[in-house]
């Protein structure tokens, strides 16, 4: 029997036709399904094609491993998903980072959520300094220097 | 370029990528601008490191006691505290599992439990694992092995009819360190929480009734 495809479309207006497990594992697709007539295109009006093609490109890989987990090299097959992973998120910049992570959060995919939240607060968040997190991600300082102070004494164990 | 996306985010996302680091991390964030003020304190995770808080863990109990209060009748989703001489207290695990008896620091006569609780001895078995706390469910420790674990301090006998409520479905969190132990007990709608420190067994136990109290410990 062929497998069913879904077709999905994004913000500005791209196809993509990919296998109902790869699109099932965004939670939020299966209601719009339900809402609309079941093979007809389901509009993605909150993410652009650049970004859903990542999206997509993560769900293909994550069904795989799925798929092939009847073995008993499912912990290397972990460990390569892993690494995978870790390139898939190197290679973006922080603005793709952003929208993909938006993306995964309407599209409801926990692991993509999870991944980019994590990546998010280990790259650029995380043993960094203030000054240092405000440049890496553009954030403009509003307090004046003395309240600035006082924040830092509020929570003064946390700058040790 | 130059934008500043992330601040562009819900507040529901930030906390959620707060979520993914370390608490001391997170408070740090509270610096950034006006907008991160407070975020941290929605962050229903707590992931601590002991050595922050030495030498006589005063920040925490303030910590805790900012925490708490501003969560209160929240429910805490995940609590970790991480001991950097965690080498030290797993090799006395070791030798003590063999004896049957449980030396929990460098300085053994201070803590000792005389029988370890079966739940607690299996999470200990576990090497390296992520948890470096001790962590075991509330059904899965009885009463009377609570009771053991507080005969190392009288504190933890003054709380222990409370813990023994019979429907209580609760996390128990048994911190084990050289210079700060502390039971937590962390229950849904509304969580309790009690935090006492050895070290500094009478101010700080002040604290931790006034504490327990004010979070309403019935």
């Amino acid at each position: 029997m062929s497998k069913k495809n879904i077709v999905l479309k994004s913000s500005n207006g791209i196809i993509f036709e990919v296998e109902e497990a790869v699109a099932l594992q965004s939670e939020t697709i299966p209601y719009m399904i339900e809402d609309d007539c079941a093979n007809d295109t389901i509009p993605l009006a909150n993410v652009t094609g650049d970004i859903l093609a990542l999206v997509i490109e993560y769900c293909k890989k994550h069904v795989v491993v799925a798929d092939g987990d009847g073995g008993g090299s499912s912990s290397s097959s972990q460990e390569d998903l892993k690494n995978w992973d870790a390139q898939f998120m190197n290679d973006l910049d922080q603005s793709k980072i952003f929208n993909l992570l938006l993306a995964a959060d309407f599209l409801n995919i926990k692991t993509l959520f999870d991944l980019t939240c994590q990546f998010v607060a280990d790259t650029m968040i995380k043993g960094k300094s203030v000054e240092e997190v405000r440049r890496t991600l553009n954030i403009e300082k509003d307090y004046t220097s003395e309240e600035e102070a006082k924040a830092r004494q509020e929570n003064e164990w946390a700058f040790k | 370029m130059g934008c500043d996306r992330i601040s562009e985010l819900l507040e529901s996302l930030l906390v959620e990528i707060l979520s993914h680091l370390p608490t001391k991390d997170s408070v740090k964030t509270a610096v950034l601008s006006k907008r991160w003020e407070c975020l941290w304190l929605k962050v229903l995770v707590l992931d601590l490191n002991a050595i922050d808080f030495l030498p006589c863990g005063e920040a925490l109990v303030s910590l805790m006691d900012i925490y708490l209060e501003f969560n209160r009748g929240c429910c805490i989703q995940k609590f970790k505290m991480k001991y950097d001489r965690y080498k030290i207290i797993k090799e006395d695990i070791c030798i003590s599992r063999k004896r049957k008896q449980l030396f929990v620091s460098a300085k053994p006569k201070q803590f000792v439990f005389t029988k370890v609780p079966q739940c607690l001895s299996s999470t200990l078995n576990t090497e390296e694992s992520e948890s470096e706390f001790l962590r075991f469910s509330y059904e899965k420790i009885r009463s009377k092995e609570l009771q053991e674990a507080a005969y190392i301090h009288k504190a933890f006998s003054q709380m222990l009819p409370k813990f023994e409520k019979p429907n209580l479905s609760t996390n128990l969190f048994l911190d084990l360190a050289n210079d700060i132990v502390g039971l937590y007990m962390l229950e849904s709608q509304p969580y309790q929480c009690a935090l006492v420190d050895y070290h500094r067994a009478r101010s700080v136990y002040q604290t931790d009734r006034r504490l327990a109290h004010r979070l309403s410990f019935t």
